[in-house]
């Protein structure tokens, strides 16, 4: 049960983009900040929104 | 002993799943219950993967966990990262599963419940998963690429070229058909048309809230825009009670399709951080928590599906679209059987996160099968209702006639009694005042939804609430759907120019982005309102031409999926994805001979507008229909066009797949795989 909690938290972060944005705060060497949050989104959705959405 | 305990529960698996997939296809005379539906799906669905798929896997793409995929190779923390096979079976899920597993089996409910369901399971086994596995192994295996890249590549300069035209067709298509759903199912109704506004302000405040109070918090903050949107609900039905409000709120279906064509403008223009990523991340968690609570739903109510297994309407003259069950059922139902648009997202992102290559099995053939779940729960809540009142929700007054009366005594005639009266008790039990002509599947989907939530408890107390929240439901991701597809639209135009022509046109400045936008959204508005001026509903044209555009995308994709098939050493395998390759062309070329060819004209597009042609050169039409019959003709030749371009591009890639395979086979053609270079596999377990 407690597993599947946390796969289920796992997969909303995911979804969030909380993951993709600690996987970036990592890279870039920073932490978090309004500014780091403002860089990644910008970055970010630049690809994300250049891709189809499914029917 | 582990091992007999395994094989004797896969016997049991397999023996359950041949008895209800049977018992669901024999008369019982009297209706069934929803279950049967449930267990046929789910135990084929189980065969299907551990069997099927795990053969696909082991025999013909022979995958490998030694070796290194491109999430690990060019690992880089943004695109290209390993994750873990549930966390991304759940992110491709939500990234495959749109509105088309919902509306088209509801539509093709006008044949019964049979062909469908037998369609989407067996459909999702042998087709739809398939290709998304295929698609997914053939990108993962070339660093990630595109299907555009892959047809390429693999086929020809003309193969990438015809994806590519053909998936902005498609694009254009399926945003019309989509916001016409919505237009369909808001029309007239205060309380959802309200619900839905609400939402817009909601998803700025959540923009805002995101960039600048509360940065990263995403979770939190669509627990906020969750909140609201309930309130919001609350909201329209205080208003849809209100003398002085309700008008401010009751809109026709050409004034919501104009809001809807505004909306599509400004959602494209506007920073994505402002509108668009609030709104994706509100839709995403609530359709995965709608889907989970129907699931539930269904298992806790189990109820009996009223529709028989099939109607009358299986001869081709259904109110909801015209054509007989084949091949109309199987392209009305693309997504939830079979989606081309899956090949987009199997060679997108997804490829870049497989952590091993073994995780493409539960990742790209268990996520269909997921989907073609939810087109059997769709399915299940749309038979639900009474045959009488699916029919006078879901058909056109062109068909059924134009005042209450008319309408139910014609669909009473066909063997479904309603009356007037049960009409209207039920439109008061959910807050609108009508709920005739209501065409696009969404509003006897909400009301199927809503009917199996308010069984779990609250009864018809708080109907009214569940079909506004599934109204909302539906609303909301089509909205974002649309908003984003407008905005893939224009990087569509924007690659079909070239980046030569796309820099000299000055495409990205803010000129360029406006005037791209506006292309892209005149495009599918063109159609939108083609459909909302339409007296047949606009889905007897519309959804059809979606289909066979979805389909034939399909084809594309499994033209490439076979080409690479072969070109691997594996064309002893290539009826794998030659049988749904060869269905699918069979199919969409029939469904859309007919579309334009046949000589009924609520069917072909050419008879439609000879008929009115006729009609006007005769004199029969009234001076003030004039411009508008003369416009319905044009639309029927521009459908007729459209439908035929799909074709002949379909045909071309076809013909072009076949030369490469012919080639191949004879030897007169040198077989060269595209595939990325073997690397040993370093990843550690932990790490995912």
């Amino acid at each position: 049960m407690r597993a599947l909690l946390r796969g289920l938290r796992d997969l909303l972060r995911q979804i969030a983009d909380e993951n993709a944005y600690q996987r970036y705060l990592q890279i870039q060497g920073r932490s978090h900040s309004g500014e780091e949050w403002r860089r990644f989104c910008d970055q970010h959705f630049a690809r994300k929104y250049a891709r189809s959405k499914c029917c | 002993m582990k091992k007999i305990i395994g094989h004797i529960t896969w016997g049991l698996i397999s023996i359950a799943a041949a008895f209800f997939l049977a018992g669901i296809a024999i008369d019982h005379g009297e209706p069934m219950n929803s279950m049967w539906l449930v267990v046929a799906a789910v135990c084929t669905y189980l065969v299907g993967f551990r069997f099927y798929a795990k053969y696909i896997a082991a025999k013909v793409m022979v995958l490998n966990d030694k070796r290194a995929t491109p999430a690990e190779r060019l690992r880089d923390g943004r695109d290209f990262e390993p994750t873990n096979k549930w966390i991304l079976f759940g992110h491709h899920f939500a990234a495959i599963a749109g509105p088309g597993p919902l509306v088209g089996p509801t539509l093709a409910a006008q044949f019964g419940y049979l062909p469908g369901a037998l369609w989407i399971i067996v459909g999702a086994v042998l087709g739809g998963a398939v290709q998304d596995f295929v698609i997914l192994f053939c990108s993962m295996r070339r660093d990630g690429k595109s299907l555009g890249q892959m047809a390429r590549e693999e086929i020809s300069k003309t193969g990438g070229i015809i994806a590519l035209i053909t998936v902005l067709m498609i694009m254009i298509i399926l945003l019309a058909v989509v916001a016409l759903v919505v237009v369909n199912a808001l029309k007239g109704s205060p309380w959802g048309t309200f619900t839905i506004a609400a939402t817009m302000p909601v998803a700025l405040f959540m923009g805002v809230y995101l960039r600048y109070w509360r940065p990263g918090k995403v979770l939190e903050c669509s627990v906020i825009g969750f909140v609201l949107v309930i309130a919001s609900i609350f909201g329209g039905q205080a208003v849809a009670e209100s003398s002085t409000l309700a008008p401010w709120f009751t809109w026709s279906a050409i004034g919501l399709a104009i809001a809807t064509i505004v909306y599509g403008f400004l959602a494209s223009v506007l920073p994505v951080w402002l509108f668009l990523a609030p709104r994706d991340y509100l839709s995403t968690f609530i359709k995965l928590g709608v889907v989970f609570m129907l699931a539930v739903g269904i298992i806790l109510v189990r109820p009996t599906l009223a529709l028989p297994a099939f109607t009358r309407f299986t001869d081709g003259t259904g109110p909801i679209f015209a054509g007989k069950v084949f091949p109309f059922a199987f392209i009305t139902i693309a997504c939830g059987a079979v989606s081309g648009f899956h090949s987009l997202i199997s060679s997108g992102t997804t490829p870049k996160m497989i952590a091993r290559e073994w995780n493409a099995w539960p990742v790209g053939y268990g996520s269909m099968l997921l989907e073609g779940f939810v087109a059997i729960m769709a399915l299940i809540a749309a038979c639900s209702l009474q045959p009488g009142v699916f029919f006078a929700v879901n058909a056109p007054a062109g068909v059924v006639g134009s005042t209450p009366a008319a309408a139910t005594a014609t669909i009473s005639g066909w063997g479904f009694p309603v009356s007037p009266a049960e009409m209207d008790s039920l439109a008061s039990d959910v807050g609108e005042r009508s709920l005739y002509y209501r065409t696009g599947g969404a509003p006897s989907l909400a009301l199927g939804m809503a009917r199996i939530f308010a069984s779990t408890g609250g009864g018809r107390a708080i109907l009214g609430f569940w079909y506004h929240f599934a109204i909302m439901f539906e609303a909301l991701f089509i909205l974002t759907i649309i908003a984003a597809g407008t905005r893939v639209g224009r990087f569509m135009l924007e690659e079909l120019v070239g980046p030569a022509a796309s820099k000299r046109l000055r495409l990205t400045s803010i000129a360029g982005v406006m005037t791209t936008s506006a292309l892209v959204v005149l495009a599918w508005g063109y159609f939108l309102y083609q459909g909302v001026r339409d007296p047949l509903g606009g889905i007897n044209s519309l959804w059809p031409l979606f289909g066979i555009a979805n389909q034939l995308l399909a084809a594309i994709a499994l033209c490439v999926a076979t080409t690479v098939l072969i070109k691997m050493h594996r064309a002893r395998f290539m009826w794998i994805t030659g049988i749904p390759l060869t269905w699918l062309v069979i199919v969409c070329f029939a469904a859309g001979y007919q579309k334009i060819f046949s000589d009924q004209p609520r069917l072909g597009f050419l008879a439609d507008a000879t008929t009115l042609q006729n009609a006007l050169d005769a004199g029969k039409i009234v001076s003030a229909k004039i411009a508008e019959t003369q416009a319905q003709i044009f639309n029927d030749r521009l459908d007729a066009l459209v439908c035929g371009v799909f074709m002949i591009l379909v045909a071309i890639i076809l013909v072009d797949s076949i030369r490469v395979w012919y080639g191949i086979l004879s030897g007169s053609k040198t077989s060269k795989v595209e595939e990325a270079p073997f690397v040993l596999s370093q990843l550690q377990t932990e790490e995912l």
